[in-house]
């Protein structure tokens, strides 16, 4: 492991060096393959967990993100030449599934099993070993979604929605693997986000109070609640989806008495809090970016995090602007047309407090601060569109067409994933103790961001003039914007090869060696220890008045 | 460890949370149905709009000759069952205030007895609570022997309070089997 020689931190030394430095076994080859794959595969080290989700969601990035290209291949023109309809069908809700619980989901539970731990000055995880189990449940869930695709029958091909009765009455064979993947993924996510709520109310550091907190672990503390409250529900009801396919009950089948938009409301009823579950670590992550590249602290912190609780409280109450075409009363659609668009004004209170963050301050661009920013104007995009959807007669018009499409990629692309790659570029040095390639960083920014927008944003155009969503071939009108989609879809997705290369050299030793403080305007408990940290961190946890000075810094409390 | 002991609080905690989460989808079953039966908010007619018996001076108006209504009908068999079920008429135009007979047929083309249920849905949402059935197939079980047909009646009549932008209705009927046998 590296020493590391340009200390800044005057108590660098004592947090960093203070445990005997052999890096554990399992990270070299060097000692033979069984180590190496016993110390994966029962590590505790919420380090080593960290990285595990992080490949993870790398691998499905890319799994999911080939399935995205393969359907842009089939809409690039009119005629659906490449493949059947109903592998296209498959195509589109494998790549929801997998980018939803594969990509974004893990690739947040990852950052916060790196860096909440460092960020609150806590040895590990409240529960490693509940941490372990949390993880290697994932592999075997995606696993069982891949075996689904080969099943006689087809694939899952009924959306990432699930809906009854496409999914139980008319549902192929491979559908009670997608089943057991859900459950597989919902235990994970229940499990890992009770690690996490244990681990900050125990385990902070003397002197840390909650308002103290940094933002990234204040929004995963919310999104933790968010997920025990909504996955549960998620299982819930594709178990009464098994139920329905094998054991005679009727939860769906108005047959038997049972209402098929009862699933809709109980879907939706996770689904809306699934998609902040998506977005409020994202949030933590720019509020932790924009103030490093800012050189500021963070403008208005307590309404950062009111803004996020008062966010994470609308989205239980919301779920109906899902359904509006389904058939509700008119003071029912009311009432959830209003209450959407209430969450505007949290959202609001946000972007305006990045960009007060930004106002007079000495900015400098490297890669994260370009995401951060990208983040922040794309995500209001994302926003506003979803504002559109939230009018009930507007939505009558845009209801399934590609217009949501849009929306959604430019929250969960142009928010999550940019966030997420913000993120990846702002944590790595002090993960790997050394810089990425800053030129290939803001290349591969460029081309994201401009693929990105190429991509999505003529879908915007596309839904306005009728093109519905979910549909293997359209009219001949459409072929000009759709051609441009999937330049752009392409483009993007190349452009990500450049982030792996990045990634994997930078990991495997490139690039120049990082400074325990690694940004120059960084304030906070993880940049006071080496990078990279050492395998134990905070095995006693830092003085109260290292932690009061550092906070001091970060928020500019009594600047006397 | 001292900090076990705080780590089990929240651990059970959290653990029932969850817990109580995945059975309140359950509960929401029956929640769900007893709130749309007593609120009927989950479908986009009005609550005082559902179908309503019809009142005395309803009965008694004369037809409103200054205007016709198109009743449409449409029908099918649930998810394969193997019945042959459609209407004799595909349309006829009513003036509001009269009263209209068309019959539907139905053949049971299996071998054994059969007993089925015929269930209605109207459309546009405003005009169900003027559509009144006086007599109808759909308010009772129907069984037929195997390979037997018959004619079913439906009389019914539109009130003359029904809004004049409404020009056409739909009447669509859904049979179901009652038998929870498969067959």
């Amino acid at each position: 492991m590296t020493h590391d020689q340009h200390a800044t931190h005057s108590e660098e030394h004592a947090f960093g060096h203070s445990h005997e430095h052999e890096p554990p076994h399992h990270h070299s080859l060097k000692y033979g393959f069984l180590p190496w794959i016993k110390g994966w595969l029962f590590t505790t080290n919420h380090k080593d967990i960290g990285s595990l989700y992080m490949l993870l969601s790398l691998a499905m990035l890319f799994y999911g993100g080939a399935m995205a290209l393969l359907i842009r291949l089939q809409l690039f023109q009119p005629g659906a030449h490449f493949f059947a309809p109903n592998t296209y069908n498959v195509l589109v809700t494998v790549h929801g599934l997998i980018m939803v619980f594969g990509v974004i989901m893990p690739a947040f539970v990852g950052l916060a099993n790196w860096m909440i731990p460092m960020m609150i000055g806590a040895p590990d995880m409240a529960l490693p070993r509940l941490n372990n189990w949390s993880f290697w449940i994932l592999p075997f869930a995606f696993l069982l979604l891949t075996i689904a695709l080969f099943q006689a029958g087809g694939g899952p091909n009924f959306g990432w929605t699930m809906y009854a009765p496409l999914s139980s009455k008319y549902g192929p064979p491979s559908t009670d693997y997608l089943i057991v993947a859900i459950h597989l993924m919902g235990i994970s996510s229940v499990l890992g986000a009770i690690n996490i709520i244990a681990t900050i109310t125990n385990l902070r550091a003397p002197g840390m109070s909650w308002m103290q907190m940094p933002l990234f672990v204040w929004t995963w503390f919310i999104t933790a609640f968010l997920l025990i409250g909504a996955m549960p529900v998620l299982a819930g009801v594709v178990t009464m989806l098994l139920f329905d396919r094998h054991f005679g009950t009727s939860f769906f089948d108005a047959a038997g008495g049972g209402d098929p938009v009862m699933y809709q409301h109980l879907f939706w009823f996770f689904g809306h809090p699934e998609v902040y579950i998506m977005i409020l670590p994202a949030f933590g992550i720019v509020s932790e970016v924009i103030p490093t590249f800012s050189r500021k602290p963070l403008f208005g912190h307590a309404f950062m995090v009111g803004a996020v609780g008062a966010i994470a409280f609308l989205s239980y109450v919301v779920w109906g602007h899902h359904m509006f075409t389904a058939g509700m009363a008119v003071g029912t659609q009311l009432y959830f047309m209003y209450i959407t668009m209430l969450i505007a004004v949290p959202t609001g209170i946000k972007v305006f407090n990045w960009v007060a963050t930004m106002w007079k301050g000495s900015i400098t661009f490297e890669t994260p601060m370009l995401f951060a920013i990208a983040f922040v104007v794309l995500f209001t995009i994302g926003g506003l569109s979803g504002l559109m959807l939230s009018i009930v007669p507007a939505d009558y018009q845009y209801q399934d067409t590609y217009f949501v499409v849009a929306h959604f990629h430019y929250v969960l692309v142009a928010g999550a994933l940019v966030a997420i790659l913000s993120a990846v570029y702002y944590w790595l040095p002090k993960w790997t103790g050394r810089f990425y390639n800053e030129r290939l960083g803001q290349l591969h920014f460029w081309l994201t961001v401009i693929g990105v927008n190429v991509t999505f944003f003529p879908m915007h155009f596309l839904g306005l003039t009728g093109m519905p969503r979910r549909i293997t071939d359209y009219a001949l009108q459409y072929t000009g914007m759709n051609m441009v989609c999937t330049i752009g879809a392409f483009l993007f997705g190349f452009a990500q090869l450049i982030f792996l290369y990045n990634v994997l050299s930078t990991v495997f030793g490139k690039g120049t060696r990082a400074t325990g403080h690694v940004w120059e305007g960084a304030h906070g408990l993880e940049w006071i220890l080496s990078s990279p940290p050492p395998y134990h961190s905070f095995s006693t946890p830092p003085s109260l008045t290292t932690v009061v000075g550092e906070l001091n810094k970060k928020f500019e409390v009594e600047h006397a | 460890m001292p900090e076990r002991r705080p780590h089990r609080r929240v651990y059970t905690i959290a653990g029932i949370a969850a817990l109580v989460m995945f059975s309140f989808c359950f509960a929401m079953v029956p929640v769900y149905n007893i709130i749309c039966r007593k609120t009927g908010i989950n479908t986009s007619a009005a609550n005082g709009d559902l179908l309503k018996p019809m009142s005395a001076e309803e009965a008694a108006q004369s037809p409103d000759l200054s205007r016709d209504v198109e009743i449409q009908f449409t029908s099918i068999s649930h998810m394969g069952l193997p019945w042959d079920f459609y209407p004799q008429t595909k349309s006829i135009r009513v003036h509001p205030g009269a009263n209209a007979r068309v019959y539907f047929y139905a053949k049971n083309t299996t071998d054994k007895m059969m007993t089925v249920q015929a269930v209605p849905s109207i459309t546009p949402p405003e005009s169900i609570s003027h559509f009144h059935k006086i007599e109808c197939f759909c308010f009772t079980h129907q069984t037929l022997a195997g390979h037997a047909s018959k004619e079913m009646p439906l009389v019914f009549h539109i009130d003359r309070n029904l809004p004049k932008n409404v020009r056409v209705i739909t009447l669509a009927y859904t049979l179901f089997p009652v038998s929870t046998k498969r067959y």
